[in-house]
């Protein structure tokens, strides 16, 4: 009587503790969540030493200040200038760009607060999703920091992005010192020309979120009839981001830059082959046909455009 | 008057010019002094052709109306207007030109109307403002910002944003949309003068689809990348034809 008494016991002691194991290491039960961020531990953290962890403070900082701001961009269009505003309510991040010039236009965006870009590899493992994105930029770019910097007359670093190819373009950023959020970044090509700058030029009254963001968000990685052979190397394909309907669009993305792959049948297609720019961006175009289905390609990204057109036709469907 | 724009006017009182030869006869005329005569002579030898019976060729309306016109106070956009001459103190031909090429502009791109409740005209595939238009019961917040100001806010610190109230569309909880909301008057949202002058002509309608992938894209970039700004400034770089 007694040993099935303890028995009894046992079975769902046993259990529980196993409910606890699993819930502590959440990574890797599903190498696609997300840990919770718990936003006070950016400032308590020490100052940053090198470019990777700086480059993963300014990621969770971004996700975890409230802030507005006045910015500008200039590109091959000229000058904007921008305010910004960035909120956390309830889990929800809200982004704003309103344009002071010209007409009154506004871009919010809603997204997951805490969510991050993808760059955890398959087995799980220890980095969060910071760290694994500051260690993926870094083993596809050479990165150089320079402590002194001074933007919108606050204290930055500097770092610089050269990529180990001329696949992609040259990235800069400036990053606030007291709070790692991005004051500036410039994209160059690899001639060293200036594509487009943002920067901020003042911000204001930045407050640190007294929560934690994410925890758990689990994504989908949608399955295709198609498949893209060729990408510069450490282009990964990022999860469908939750909440979002599945489309035929796939992201690819090295870190610091993405391209968007959007591949379906079309009866009658609306647009022609070809490369076009818009902007900063580049589009190119692919007519294929498979069996009897017409299918058209349409990629778009920040890259230089005979990559893109490479990337582009080297697309397989495979049904 | 060159033999091609007297060919494009031809074609233009038959309905039978597309988009592209309309604006180049209309940026040409105001160069022209016997254009509006021109212009005449043609109805007149088509009402001809048609044998039309009540047609008087003595008399000419066009400088009678001219007047008339001149004396009004504001001028009337009317959908039959006669071409008037570009004579000076007139309505100007090329101030006429000017705004019936800037309506077409906007309806061609697919302008974004702001109205009472924040509704969008676009007619963009795939976008996620005509998305989250459909949403019925959407949630529609008026937001405020330039009002969320700290009480212990520095005098020298100015409000960023333009205390204009804008409608932000979209749906409750975790959906990641892009909207597009304007306040004040509806502007055109064309494509981008860098577009303009490629050598390959580029259809505005296809266009209209890139600037549509775009959008998509930056959303996705924004959630992919390391930047979440950069993405979304992009997706708004739209300028109107020729204002660069």
């Amino acid at each position: 009587m007694a040993t099935a008494r303890k028995s009894f016991w046992g079975v769902p002691l046993a259990l529980a503790w196993g409910l606890v194991v699993v819930s502590l290491a959440p990574s890797s039960v599903n190498a696609d969540a997300q840990p919770a961020i718990a936003c006070s531990a950016v400032a308590d953290d020490s100052v940053p030493d090198s470019a990777q962890a700086w480059l993963a403070r300014s990621m969770v900082a971004g996700h975890c200040y409230d802030f507005q701001a006045r910015a500008v961009t200039i590109d091959a269009l000229g000058v904007r200038t921008l305010a910004l505003s960035h909120r956390i309510r309830e889990g929800v991040r809200q982004q704003v760009v309103q344009h002071l010039d010209g007409p009154s236009v506004s871009i919010e965006r809603r997204s997951i607060a805490g969510y991050m870009a993808s760059f955890t590899p398959e087995e799980g493992g220890e980095l969060s999703a910071s760290q694994a994105w500051a260690e993926h930029v870094a083993s596809h770019y050479d990165i150089s920091l320079q402590d002194n910097a001074r933007v919108a007359g606050r204290d930055a670093v500097e770092l610089r992005f050269s990529p180990r190819d001329q696949q992609r373009y040259l990235h800069a950023w400036w990053v606030d010192k007291s709070t790692g959020l991005l004051l500036k970044h410039v994209m160059s090509d690899h001639q060293e020309r200036v594509l487009e700058t943002f920067q901020i030029t003042q911000l204001q009254s930045p407050s640190l979120y007294e929560g934690n963001v994410a925890g758990d968000v689990s994504t989908e990685r949608p399955s295709h009839s198609w498949q893209v052979d060729w990408l510069p190397e450490g282009f990964i394909a990022q999860p469908q981001e939750p909440g979002q309907a599945v489309t035929n669009q796939r992201v690819y993305s090295d870190g610091l830059a993405a391209v968007s792959l959007f591949v379906s049948p079309v009866e009658q297609p609306m647009l022609e082959e070809g490369v076009h720019r818009l902007g900063v961006s580049t589009a190119a175009i692919s007519l294929v046909s498979e069996g009897e289905q017409r299918w058209q390609l349409v990629g778009v990204g920040e890259l230089p455009p005979d990559m893109l057109q490479r990337i582009v036709q080297s697309v397989r469907i495979a049904p | 008057m060159s033999q091609n724009t007297r060919e494009s006017l031809s074609a233009l009182m038959d309905n039978e010019s597309d988009e592209l030869e309309l604006r180049r006869v209309l940026k040409s005329l105001p160069d022209d002094a016997d254009a509006a005569e021109t212009w005449r002579r043609y109805h007149l030898a088509r009402s001809m052709m048609q044998r039309e019976r009540s047609v008087d060729v003595s008399v000419d309306l066009s400088a009678g109306i001219l007047a008339r016109l001149n004396e009004e106070p504001a001028p009337v956009m009317e959908s039959e207007t006669v071409a008037a001459p570009a004579r000076a103190g007139g309505i100007s031909f090329a101030r006429g030109a000017g705004v019936a090429a800037a309506v077409s502009l906007m309806v061609i791109t697919g302008v974004q109307f702001f109205s009472g409740n924040g509704s969008t005209g676009t007619a963009q595939p795939g976008s996620n403002t005509v998305a989250s238009q459909s949403s019925v019961g959407a949630q529609v917040q008026p937001v405020n910002l330039g009002a969320s100001q700290p009480a212990s806010m520095m005098s020298s610190e100015m409000p960023m944003f333009e205390p204009t109230p804008f409608r932000i569309n979209g749906q409750s909880g975790n959906g990641g949309l892009m909207n597009i909301s304007e306040s004040g008057f509806s502007t055109p949202v064309a494509p981008q003068g860098t577009m303009a002058q490629q050598a390959t002509a580029i259809d505005v309608d296809q266009l209209r689809m890139l600037q549509s992938y775009l959008e998509q894209h930056a959303q996705g970039a924004a959630n992919g990348s390391g930047d979440s700004w950069m993405p979304l400034m992009r997706s708004s770089v739209t300028e109107p034809l020729g204002q660069r």
